[in-house]
């Protein structure tokens, strides 16, 4: 289990000294609090050794089983988190490194749990290396979407998207796509945008142009768990460069190039999702501040809320960001003790921080806590790298790039 | 408060803005917003049903 070095996330006010905690009740949020997002880690194996790899024990083939998908179901209706709806996603290491009946079997247990009024959507996201007909029939049956991790043309995915002998795995994940494609599945694509995509803009989204994915998301190289530097940081300008020109391309592309930066800054612009309330004061919704809007679960059945990532990850003196297991204990339980106390503490002046110190609070709600803690050593803490390239940047890009049209049309000046 | 110091030269306070404050930032933000708005010129979505993607809620870590 990695831990991150130097944190302080325990009860402290921003620029205060006291060690006042805060005291979590569910009836303090409007609309009533709901999990929104089950995240589901079948396995910590992955098939695959990427070098921006955040997640540890890869190497580790622990297997969940279908009663624990079953139980991690059952206790968000126990605890009466269960909304209308609720996405599932299956993710880290490798999913499809998990048998296909295992997915059936819990498929179908989560589907009996969550019952018939609330409508349940099943997501994986994959290298798509394990992508053969039987997976595909399965995705068919169940409706699964389906996301595939590639980082653009070979010459940047092979970079960084490597077996255990360093080969490249661009070639194995081409094919499975191909076999998607023969079975009729969209899927969208998740590229992780290091600092060798920057100059290579053109080549990037001719890619994925050409690809016909849903959508193109970019995670942009995040320090974080075991990946204890970001290779973008420092090279902001570039970034903002390549960010500009992508931009550009999904505008001119008339649909064929969907960039989910773009389209998440376009619905920021436009006022967003209704804000959520906590204790009467309004802020934006953010699910990875609020408590069990995410609800991250690991083969064994232990569990955490807000930033997915932390789940895995420990500070310094033993303390875990595990919450509790779901064979033993209920979500909402859990936040009547640490670790969760300490935890929600530090992310709520994590949030009061934002909304102090920075001028696109409006828009966000409160950043990731994850980076707060990875970059800044403290989930108390405001702007990260990550808020820069996934928050702030695209929204000043859309505007200026809006002001820029304007100017240029004569009954549109701004 | 253990804020990253570190500001992007992109996104870093231009002379005149050196003193301004949050509340002035945010109401020059959105005072940009609003003209944009009144000019017809705020560009709207347009397809990706991100709300409906599963892609929204993928945009943490590297992978």
């Amino acid at each position: 289990m990695p831990t991150v070095a130097a944190v302080r996330w325990t009860d402290r006010p921003p620029g205060g000294s006291a060690d006042a905690p805060i005291a979590f009740d569910p009836a303090d949020f409007r609309p009533r609090l709901s999990t929104r997002l089950l995240v589901l880690q079948p396995t910590p194996f992955c098939n695959i050794r990427c070098d921006y790899c955040y997640l540890p024990d890869r190497d580790d083939k622990s297997r969940m089983s279908p009663g624990t998908a079953r139980r991690a179901a059952q206790r968000l209706v126990d605890d009466g988190l269960l909304g209308e709806r609720l996405t599932v996603i299956w993710h880290a290491g490798e999913p499809l490194a998990m048998p296909i009946g295992f997915y059936d079997e819990s498929i179908a247990a989560i589907g009996e749990a969550t019952g018939p009024h609330c409508v349940v959507t099943h997501s994986l996201q994959t290298n798509a290396m394990l992508v053969d007909d039987d997976r595909c029939r399965l995705f068919l049956r169940h409706g699964v979407r389906v996301g595939v991790s590639i980082d653009g043309p070979a010459f940047l995915h092979d970079a960084h998207r490597l077996t255990r002998r360093g080969h490249g795995t661009h070639a194995r994940t081409m094919k499975g796509i191909e076999r998607l494609r023969e079975h009729g599945i969209r899927f969208h694509a998740i590229a992780v945008v290091t600092a060798q995509t920057l100059p290579h803009v053109e080549a990037f989204a001719d890619f994925f142009e050409s690809l016909g994915v849903t959508e193109l998301g970019c995670n942009f190289d995040e320090a974080e768990g075991g990946h204890a530097s970001s290779s973008i940081e420092g090279l902001e300008a570039a970034h903002r460069a390549f960010l500009g020109r992508l931009f550009a391309r999904a505008a001119a592309s008339a649909g064929r190039l969907q960039v989910r930066e773009h389209t998440q800054a376009l619905r920021r612009l436009s006022g967003g999702s209704p804000p959520v309330t906590w204790r009467r004061v309004a802020q934006p919704d953010n699910a990875q501040v609020q408590p069990f809007a995410i609800v991250n679960v690991a083969w064994n059945g232990d569990f955490g809320s807000f930033s997915p990532e932390l789940l895995g990850l420990a500070a310094p003196g033993h303390r875990s960001f595990t919450l509790g297991n779901v064979m033993h204990s209920g979500y909402v339980d859990s936040a009547r003790r640490e670790p969760f106390t300490g935890l929600w503490a530090a992310v709520r002046r994590g949030t009061e921080a934002c909304r102090q110190t920075c001028a696109h609070f409006d828009f966000c709600g409160g950043g990731a806590p994850v980076n707060k803690l990875c970059e800044n050593g403290d989930l108390a803490s405001a702007e990260t790298l990550y808020c820069r390239s996934m928050v702030k940047r695209p929204i000043e890009l859309v505007l200026a790039q809006a002001e820029a049209a304007a100017s240029n049309h004569p009954e549109r000046k701004v | 408060m253990n804020v990253n110091t570190s500001v992007p030269e992109s996104l870093a306070p231009q002379p005149a803005q050196v003193c301004a404050s949050v509340d002035d930032q945010r109401r020059e933000l959105l005072g940009r917003i609003e003209s944009l708005r009144q000019a017809g010129a705020l560009p709207m979505s347009h397809g990706g049903d991100v709300s409906a993607s599963v892609a929204q809620w993928t945009n943490w870590s590297n992978g």
